[in-house]
């Protein structure tokens, strides 16, 4: 059949014959096509250069040809050339200018498409110069009567923010941008809040800052636009702080019934926004939260009906939110059971929230579902089935039994995993319920044969040296692992030496050869240090003290836990927080998938990785030398005796309990701000509380400022009000001024996404004048010596061995000059109140003193400082060494102050 | 956001490639089927007899996990991939850092439902090969800037005409390209509703509705159900003109427990009255899931297909040499007193549809030879699957398979996997829900309506020990 191998043309609408023509010369062709009159050949031409692109080919060559086609009135043909366009605008972006005026002619065409895929496509070729013709179209798309147009135009603005983030403020796109979240048009919408989102993503400006109109205006496109749009809204309102719980219920009744949406990214995030306002509430209203809790639960549930890849996911943000409230899901366990044909990816996620989710109502129809899995094809699900039923038994003691029960049915199938996996928890269960269940040792002694993992022999060595008085041939047992001693694995070997001895200290007639002959092989035979340690250890306790090795080798173990509920409740929190992120698919804290800045903090890390060799060797010279100053700055610092005896008295002797850390007012707010009220700030601590005090000075308000609310946006300290109400009491008129006192908590949920560089000491805040309704913004900066806890005084030791282990590299260094006063006794007392501790004080060369001081936040961060003074000079020199170099400078910045008044 | 997606082909190769912002090295998807074909079902190789078996092609690999993070070679950074798997073709969206994995997820199952849309189901590599033209635009609709953006099969439509069959039946003729020579199309903007299609004219005006009840259960080897669960769906065929305000109603809405809408739907009506009030997009689309409240499940239930199956894999201590052999022998029986039939339907002879099996054979049965009185059976020798097709099945009918198992030495099976039933059965309904009311508002016409009650098997399993 020849006509087949006729030109492509013949066999129709099959884009695939673009993939064939393979033949020398086709470049020069397809430039002839692409040159052809006739437009079906030019369409056909262009969708060759695109399949050759695709398949990796350069026909970049082609490139004025291919633009050639552009000026066409064909829209499909101009989207196959933009196509093209967008493909080598990234690899040759000098071509891609070429085709500038195309773009600025397209962008005011009739044709809302055409407009729309110029201004497009613009955005995607990111050369600089390009922005300067850029703007003007994007401005004019920005409100062009048509919503694709718009839509678009919304998606470019982000784009352009990645290229020049200055021109875009210049040109007021971000304005523009919040005008369109009220846009009719749902798209618009949505794409609007996504541009806004991203930009204060990547910034980490908060150019999405939700004030008390946008909120309004993001709940009422919640329910017009489309379904990605929703996603990104519900996720800017999860960062919002809502002002009080009244606010945080209306929010949530907004936001209950994308529940019921189709789409699961919809509603996991939805799922997000009313746990993290759940935290907020707080426990003062339990209704409410036994409410919401029941309403999550049948989502969560029908998310287990879908795809197995969303499946995945609920699971692992299942796992969290039955660990953070296990109430929610309680009930529901049968859901949790594993299909046969789930992948092995879902049934592993299953299985652990089976094992979060199982009680002792329940626990009967749970070990009949993992015994089924126990006979199913894969291994590693029947293994960690098996393991299950152990952590089952570890976790509810009056199902024990019962467990075990179904242990040892397994163990007659005589698989060998199942059989090996079975002996490795049924040692942990004889290490929760010692004494309870040897009975069953003998039927594991039967399968001694089948065991070939060295976890497997170690537990089942450990169970023999364990239990060596009741079993008559335990000696006879080690004696034969005994043989292949020098192949084990070492853990095997470990357990091997320990058992002998166990088993010695207990029949030390039957098994004195056996015990020589293993310490023989731990500390001769062997290379490995631990297992040469261990022999010596025992080898020497047996020899001296026998009595001694008895109370150390077969002495009282702790109990293990049911680990289960493994996360650290801080981090639970944190991840709680993240519900429908990453973060919560890896169970890591945000900061890990945080993009870094532009190659920067790549080139950064290359350069340190390369460094890391030769660092740690001048690390090593370092410790050299330090180790010969060292002793003697020790010998210095402890012959400070007299020096700290006075400092200890005088320390006594002036901090008396009337002292108080001075409060520092700064005006953070002024009237035109926030309807006629100035507002002054600051921060200091008493009794271990962080407190802002404001100070309100009615200027012009004609209402009493009486009652108001607090807010305050993530920060880089997690500070938080406790109670968001602030009453003045009496009323502040007008002219007049009150304080009010707000108490302040560091919780690592309110924590601002780490940046790299100094951490901000702003705090942003908003109040709310319940009287007016009036919402007003500042920003107050912190100081952080408010937040140094009291427990900061570091032992002398530990700051020796912290500050020696603190890299040079993140020491800050600082002078002070024109102080008030250089009397160190003084000064050491100030800082005592500020919770800065005293280390210790010594001479240095040229009549200078060296004071250390060590504080610490509440939230743990470390600090340590050598403040060196010169007799006769005013100034101080401030050398601060930190692992968290981000906060450095802001304590830096403290000690100053402190230092100055 | 997306940076970048990937259409991989069922032997690994990148069919599809789309950058969207920055560019992700070809060697991710390399990566990606180093560990996805390990776990492939068949030897190192793509099961092409696996689709003959199953109506539904077994999965070419299931062990990869739908999120991995791929190191980036020459460099420290990694990036993720997402991964769903559609007709033996993988998609790939790569995302070089935090993202909503579900918006992802879903994004990814949205665009492989649009290409059934535009391509006919399945979607293979030929379909895509076949249209790329188009995939590309489609793709530029879905996504800028790495966000997901219009998926709503009536807005793409409006905006990119999918090709039709007559326009290639034409181009083959003619020989020329039918998507230059398309007058229409495109013509669209964004329509106010992102779901609905401006401008749609039907003669006639047509709506079905079906309430379709898919029942999950496992049942033990001697017919006791261990555990069974419903899940529902409202699937509507909207054939429509203009815009069409519609007005569901159920005529026990107490029946459900817990349902998820389609966007078209207004929550709040739902949640005020039990009404479901929507402006439905053109063509065929899932109006709404739900699960059904317990208590109305609480007298438990009844299969309608009794199965008993036994496997005999002969005597453990053997001492010939000759070859260790097995038996294996699978009846199949309707039962009328199941819960899906009702008085009325008992009466006259119960009809069960497209019943089928599947039984997976364990890993010792080096090969089996099937008979059966009724149906056809194929076994796949390389996934050891046989699939045996009874079409329908009625109370009179005792359809049985029997046969002989080669094994593999004298091991007993150390696994047993669990035999798979599906059926279909018109007219019934698990949970007794049904329409109480269909209305159309807004348009002057009077369309016909179809409703009907649907219930078949979702994953309906028979342990076999």
């Amino acid at each position: 059949m020849p006509s087949i191998n006729l030109p492509g043309k013949n066999d129709g609408g099959h884009d695939s014959r673009f993939f064939t023509t393979q033949k020398k010369g086709e470049m020069h062709e397809l430039k002839m096509e692409l040159h052809s009159t006739d437009r079906n050949t030019k369409v056909d031409a262009v969708k060759k250069v695109i399949a050759s692109m695709t398949v990796g080919k350069d026909v970049s060559s082609l490139f004025t040809d291919v633009l050639n086609c552009v000026q066409t009135g064909n829209i499909e043909l101009k989207k196959l050339v933009y196509l093209y366009l967008i493909n080598y605008s990234k690899s040759q972006p000098e071509l891609a200018l070429l085709a500038v005026n195309t773009f600025v002619k397209d962008a005011s065409d009739p044709n809302p498409l055409i407009r729309a895929l110029a201004v497009r496509t613009m955005g995607c070729i990111r050369v600089e110069k390009i922005t300067e013709y850029l703007c003007d179209p994007l401005s004019r798309a920005l409100r062009d009567e048509d919503p694709y147009v718009r839509k678009t135009a919304a998606v470019c603005v982000a784009k352009l923010y990645d290229l020049a983030p200055a021109l875009v403020q210049e040109r007021g796109f971000l304005e523009i941008l919040h005008d369109l979240i009220s846009d009719s048009n749902p798209s618009v919408v949505a794409n609007g809040v996504a541009a806004l989102s991203e930009i204060a993503e990547t910034s980490g400006k908060d150019v999405m800052k939700i004030s008390a109109s946008v909120l309004q205006k993001l709940l009422a496109a919640l329910n017009e636009c489309t379904e990605w749009g929703q996603v990104f809204i519900l996720d800017s309102l999860a960062k919002y702080a809502p002002a009080d719980a009244r606010e945080a219920e209306g929010i949530i009744e907004r936001v209950t019934p994308r529940l019921q949406h189709a789409n699961s990214a919809v509603v996991m995030s939805a799922v997000k926004v009313i746990l993290s306002y759940m935290e907020l509430m707080g426990s003062a209203n339990t209704d409410t939260i036994r409410n919401l809790t029941r309403k999550l639960a049948p989502p969560l549930v029908t998310l287990l009906n879908s795809e197995p890849e969303i499946q995945y996911v609920a699971l692992r943000n299942i796992n969290l939110i039955v660990q953070k409230r296990p109430s929610i899901l309680e009930n529901e366990i049968r859901v949790f059971f594993c299909k046969y044909n789930d992948p092995i990816y879902v049934k592993m996620e299953k299985l652990e929230i089976i094992i979060k989710l199982v009680s002792e109502k329940n626990i009967d129809q749970v070990l009949l579902e993992l015994k089924e899995y126990a006979t199913e094809v894969d291994v590693d699900f029947v293994r960690k089935s098996v393991s299950a039923i152990g952590r089952c038994a570890v976790k509810l003691e009056r199902a024990a039994e019962r467990c075990i029960g179904v242990l040892l049915e397994l163990i007659q199938t005589k698989v060998n995993y199942v059989v090996q996996e079975s002996v490795i928890v049924i040692k942990d269960i004889f290490r929760r319920y010692p004494n309870r269940y040897e009975s069953i040792i003998a039927t594991l002694c039967d399968n001694l044969d089948t065991l070939d993992e060295p976890q497997a022999k170690a537990s089942m060595i450990w169970i023999i040296g364990e239990y060596a008085e009741r079993i008559d041939n335990a000696d006879e047992l080690l004696d034969n692992f005994l043989e292949t001693f020098e192949e084990e694995d070492p853990s095997v070997q470990l357990q091997l030496l320990t058992a002998t001895v166990k088993c010695f200290l207990k029949n030390p007639e039957d098994t004195q050869d056996m015990v020589q002959r293993v310490l023989d092989l731990a500390t001769e035979e062997s290379d490995n240090p631990d297992l040469r340690d261990r022999g010596f250890i025992y080898w020497r306790l047996l020899s001296t003290d026998p009595e001694a090795a008895k109370l150390v080798v077969l002495g009282d173990k702790p109990v293990i836990e049911d680990d289960t509920f493994k996360l650290e409740p801080n981090l639970l929190n944190t991840l709680i927080g993240q519900i429908a992120t990453l973060s919560s698919i890896y169970h890591k804290p945000p900061e890990a998938f945080v993009v870094r800045a532009s190659g920067r903090g790549v080139m950064h890390l290359g350069v340190g990785g390369d460094d890391m060799g030769e660092d740690d060797e001048e690390d090593y010279e370092d410790d050299e030398g330090i180790e010969q100053e060292d002793p003697v700055d020790l010998l210095d610092m402890g012959g400070m005796g007299i020096n700290d005896n006075g400092a200890g008295d005088d320390l006594f002797g002036s901090s008396t309990p009337q002292a108080e850390q001075a409060v520092r007012f700064v005006k953070v707010c002024s009237e035109e701000k926030s309807g006629g009220i100035d507002v002054l700030a600051a921060y200091h601590q008493v009794n271990g509380n962080v407190l802002m005090e404001l100070e309100f000075q009615n200027k012009s308000c004609s209402v009493p400022v009486s009652n108001l609310a607090i807010q305050l946006n993530k920060n880089a300290f997690g500070l938080s009000p406790v109670n968001q109400q602030i009453i003045c009491n009496p009323p502040v008129q007008v002219g007049s001024s009150g304080t009010a006192t707000v108490q302040l908590v560091a919780n690592r949920s309110m924590l601002a996404p780490v940046q790299p560089g100094p951490a901000s000491p702003q705090v942003q805040v908003a109040i709310k004048n319940m009287a007016t309704s009036q919402v007003f913004y500042f920003a107050a900066n912190f100081n952080i010596d408010a937040m140094f806890s009291s427990g900061g005084q570091m032992d002398r030791n530990a700051f020796i061995e912290t500050w020696k282990n603190i890299d040079d590299g993140k020491e800050i260094y600082s002078t002070v000059s024109d102080l008030p006063s250089t009397d160190i006794d003084g000064i050491q007392a100030k800082f005592e109140l500020y919770n800065i501790f005293f280390i210790a004080r010594r001479q240095g060369m040229d009549g200078q003193e060296v004071v250390y001081f060590s504080m610490k936040t509440m939230t743990g961060m470390d600090f340590l400082a050598e403040l060196t003074f010169k007799a006769g000079v005013n100034a101080c020199k401030i050398c601060l060494k930190t692992e968290n170099t981000s906060y450095g400078h802001l304590v830096k910045n403290a000690i100053e102050n402190l230092l100055r008044f | 956001m997306i940076q970048s997606l990937f259409i991989l082909s069922p032997t690994g190769e990148i069919l599809i490639e789309r950058h969207f912002r920055g560019m992700t090295p070809r060697s991710v998807c390399d990566h990606f089927w180093e560990r996805a074909s390990v776990s492939l079902n068949h030897h190192g190789g793509v099961s092409t007899t696996s689709t003959v078996i199953s109506s539904d092609p077994m999965p070419l690999y299931d062990t990869v996990p739908p999120i991995m993070e791929i190191p980036l070679d020459g460099s420290e950074k990694s990036i993720f991939l997402f991964s769903i798997l559609k007709d033996g073709l993988s998609y790939l969206a790569a995302c070089p850092g935090e993202i909503a994995p579900l918006l992802v997820i879903e994004f990814l199952h949205r665009v492989a439902d649009i290409f059934c849309e535009y391509f006919g189901s399945p979607v293979d590599e030929s379909a895509i090969k076949d249209n790329f033209s188009t995939v590309y635009q489609l793709l530029e609709e879905m996504v800028d800037h790495g966000w997901p953006l219009t998926t709503e099969p009536n807005a793409l439509q409006a905006m990119i005409r999918p090709p039709d069959v007559m326009g290639k039946i034409l181009s083959v003729v003619t020989g020329v390209s039918s998507e230059v020579s398309s007058p229409k199309a495109q013509s669209g903007t964004l329509p106010n509703i992102p779901w609905r299609r401006a401008g749609v004219r039907h003669t006639p005006n047509e709506i079905y509705l079906d309430i379709v009840e898919e029942i999950d259960a496992v049942v033990d080897i001697v017919g006791n159900v261990i555990s069974f669960d419903v899940a529902g769906s409202v699937e509507i065929q909207s054939k429509l003109s203009g815009i069409p305000d519609l007005l569901l109603s159920f005529k026990d809405p107490s029946i459900i427990d817990d349902c998820s809408f389609h966007p078209c739907v207004r929550y709040a009506r739902y949640e005020s009255s039990n009404i479901v009030s929507f402006v439905p997009p053109d063509g065929s689309f899932t109006l709404m899931r739900y699960r059904v409240k317990p208590n109305v499940l609480n007298m438990g239930f009844t299969p309608p297909i009794v199965c008993m199956p036994s496997f005999n894999y002969g005597s453990e201590n053997r001492n010939d040499n000759a070859e260790p052999k097995g038996s294996v022998d699978v009846k199949l029986t309707a039962r009328s007193i199941s819960t899906l039939f009702n008085m009325e339907s008992r009466k006259t002879n119960v009809a069960i549809e497209d019943v089928s099996l599947t039984i997976p054979f364990p890993k010792i049965v080096k090969t089996a030879n099937l008979k059966v009185n009724v149906g056809q059976v194929l076994y796949d020798e390389a996934s050891k699957v046989a699939k045996w097709i009874i079409g329908n099945l009625d109370e009179k009918m005792r359809p049985e398979l029997s046969g002989e198992m080669k094994l593999d030495g004298g091991k007993r099976p150390d696994q047993n996997p669990s035999l798979t039933i599906s059926w279909k059965i018109p007219s019934s309904s698990m949970s007794g829900l049904a329409v109480g009311g269909l209305s159309v508002t807004g348009e002057t016409y009077r369309p016909y309506k179809g409703v009907r009650n649907i219930a078949r098997s979702g994953r309906f399993f028979v342990r076999c020990n």
